[in-house]
């Protein structure tokens, strides 16, 4: 059980992608907040991760922006719970260096890994506490959340940074169509700032004795792979309230369930819940159940 | 599942290990080229047009790769990509060690984590170039090494994949640290893998951090990185979990995780130097308790300058050791590779040498050359781990009577 409150929540997602492949309706200042330095090596996950981060409001202890800017650090931890990441920018350097050879730019490779888009992150905004990148396939956002709040919980930072999701690369849809196919990838990445504080808990369930990983599917609707969001308003009687959170439906890309999630939890009551469950094509499942305790603090 | 509410306090010990590397399949011919300071690089292929010719690598043999395809699981074998069959392999081979069969009851509940950088390089890479579909080749998502691990091993608690460059072995073992201390399980399957990428092989290229001679970590000399492949593996287990009888190789104390937040691609001095604090703090040692560090030792100018200066100003007294003279450069896996080794160290109180000239090391710093050294009464090993993009991670394991 982990305690901690949540100090903002915000969903970055295109509308849909431009005939070139570029994706479309995105915020309008977004090249203006992530500057232009590098930029042309960046893949739009990197750069939707940095655009979040810098809008996401001051945390405590970070100084303000004019601090930041002139480099103090924190001890922030960031996690970052995606299951392609930066597949674009990898796949883009062994196409150009099959095309350029040696003129191939050094500037590529540091924007072509698969942690990338949290090394740039912890860059921009100075943070040098814990920093991770982590897949657990559609399982992420539970598992992300629980490194996130377990920073805090250990007192390894005061701030953890979790931003969960995926920007589809061609080849990131061809792989996950082959593991779930007809699955939604929607492109969105989700960024949430968690503080240390007692207004909410966490308690997680990674479904240990009760799934058998690789037993026959079972795709009936309460098993499918994805993730689904629940709030409990009056504990001991549960009511779904799919309508509540439509986003968290049916979408491989948890980046959607977990600002639905994180949102309601901001919303919650004393003693009401709000649980995620996250399941794999495989079998596998986990969920986190948070729960606003009777002192809160803003959220 | 069982109660997250578990003290601070449990112990956390390594009860299995295993390996597989350019010395071979199993962590025996792992120890044997260690303490021999054995290398066995190889010529890599040219990647793109201009690319020099001659630039050397660590693979892993043909033999050995073939020895461990046959040890996996007949899924990984129909559609054997590199980083599950080093991964599986590995895995399966630090659960014998530990005594466990895989599905056994120590498993229903157990964490399955894997670090790796480069991921399921080569079916990523197929796809772009054109060579294999991800119907042939079963996907390149990094998540599906741990999941087939996992399945390999007969474990059903949390499975994720940890990408932090080449830290990220290391990131692993801290992730199922933590969640062992919290209670979610009490055991865990953690390690580090990563295949040949030509990914990684062009991008180092680029930076002109490969070449023609080979890693000679710490020596005034030293010039390139060796990129290398391979995986490893260890089993943990919390104090409440040991089978009556066994012998751990070590308690694991702490492994701090902390990002320079400084460059892209460079090591920052101070940013490492925080994350040696880190581990000591958390493991509630100071740095005299050291007594063997393995270090990142990468052979690059930047990353042996600064470790060697921290090693030199505080840790006078610590034997260093760095493998990637012997092994390469593991990537993702290198901090498994340094855990994996640190647990033999434990074992067998030796510190294998860094096959570099002992006239050539760096003035000051007390790096194990020539013969392996033995080290009685051996306390605490830490082991190094660094990337790029300012990843740092530092364990640290103590011996067990």
């Amino acid at each position: 059980m982990f305690a901690f409150d949540l100090s903002q929540v915000a969903l970055c997602a295109p509308e849909g992608i431009t005939e070139s492949g570029e994706p479309a309706g995105l915020p309008a200042d977004l090249h203006e907040v992530i500057g232009s330095t590098g930029d042309q090596f960046r893949d739009w996950f990197t750069r939707l991760c940095l655009y979040l981060v810098h809008t996401g409001g001051e945390t405590p202890g970070a100084g303000g922006s004019a601090a930041r800017a002139s480099g103090t650090r924190t001890d922030e931890t960031v996690v970052i719970g995606t299951e392609y990441g930066n597949t674009a920018a990898l796949a883009r350097l062994q196409r150009d260096a099959a095309s350029k050879g040696r003129l191939l730019s050094a500037q590529y490779f540091p924007n072509a890994t698969s942690s990338s888009a949290a090394a740039f992150v912890n860059l921009s905004i100075g943070a040098t506490g814990r920093n991770m990148t982590l897949n657990g396939g559609t399982l992420t956002p539970v598992l992300a959340l629980w490194q996130a709040l377990s920073a805090l919980e250990r007192g390894r930072s005061d701030v953890s940074r979790l931003l969960v999701g995926d920007v589809y690369s061609p080849e990131a849809l061809r792989d996950a169509d082959h593991d779930a196919p007809g699955v939604t990838c929607r492109s969105g990445v989700t960024h949430a700032t968690l503080v240390r504080g007692h207004g909410l808990t966490a308690a997680f369930d990674f479904g240990t004795g009760h799934d058998a990983p690789g037993d026959a599917r079972d795709d009936t609707p309460d098993n499918a792979p994805g993730a689904r969001v629940e709030v409990i308003r009056d504990p001991g009687h549960p009511a779904l309230t799919g309508d509540t959170v439509p986003a968290a439906a049916h979408d491989r890309n948890g980046a959607f369930a977990t600002d639905a999630f994180l949102r309601l939890a901001g919303t919650l009551r004393a003693g009401e819940r709000a649980v995620l469950t996250c399941r794999t094509a495989t079998g596998r499942r986990a969920g986190v159940t948070v729960t606003r305790q009777k002192v809160t603090t803003d959220a | 599942m069982r109660s997250s509410s578990t003290p601070e306090q449990t112990r956390v010990f390594v009860t299995g290990v295993g390996m597989i590397s350019p010395a071979g399949a199993g962590t025996a011919p792992f120890w044997d080229d260690l303490c021999a300071g054995r290398p066995r690089f190889e010529e890599l292929t040219p990647l793109y047009p201009g690319m020099k010719s001659g630039i050397l690598g660590g693979r892993v043999p043909a033999a050995a790769y073939e020895s461990a395809l046959s040890e996996v699981s007949a899924e990984t074998r129909e559609r054997p990509r590199a980083a599950s069959v080093f991964a599986e392999y590995a895995a399966l081979e630090a659960l014998r060690d530990a005594g466990i069969a895989p599905g056994a009851r120590e498993l229903r509940d157990a964490v399955v984590c894997v670090g790796s950088s480069d991921g399921q390089a080569d079916a990523l890479e197929d796809l772009v170039a054109d060579r294999r579909d991800i119907g042939e080749s079963g996907g390149f998502s990094s998540y599906s090494i741990s999941d087939t691990v996992a399945r390999a091993v007969g474990a059903h608690g949390p499975v994720f994949t940890a990408q932090s460059t080449c830290a990220s072995a290391n990131v692993a073992l801290s992730c199922a640290l933590e969640m062992l201390r919290s209670g979610v399980a009490d055991t865990a399957v953690v390690g580090g893998c990563d295949p040949y990428s030509e990914k990684n092989i062009i991008g180092f290229a680029t930076l002109q951090a490969i070449g023609r001679t080979p890693c000679r970590p710490f020596a005034g000399n030293r010039r390139y990185v060796t990129p290398s492949e391979g995986a490893g593996f260890l089993v943990l287990q919390t104090e409440q979990a040991l089978r009556p009888g066994g012998q751990p190789y070590g308690e694991v104390l702490a492994v701090a995780v902390s990002n320079d937040a400084s460059h892209p691609t460079a090591p920052d001095r101070e940013g490492v130097a925080a994350c040696h604090r880190r581990a000591l703090a958390e493991a509630g040692l100071g740095a005299d308790d050291i007594d063997v560090i393995y270090a990142h030792g990468t052979g690059s100018r930047a990353n042996d300058t600064i470790e060697a200066g921290i090693f030199t100003e505080h840790y006078p007294n610590a034997a260093v050791t760095a493998i990637k003279g012997t092994v390469g450069h593991l990537m993702g896996a290198a901090g498994a590779a340094g855990s994996v080794a640190a647990c033999l160290t434990l074992r067998h109180g030796l510190v294998p040498p860094t096959p570099v000239d002992s006239e050539d090391v760096e003035p000051g710093l007390k790096l194990v050359t020539g013969a392996p050294l033995a080290v009685p009464g051996l306390r605490h090993v830490q082991s190094n781990a660094f990337g790029f993009g300012g990843n740092n991670a530092i364990a640290i394991f103590r011996g067990t009577p």
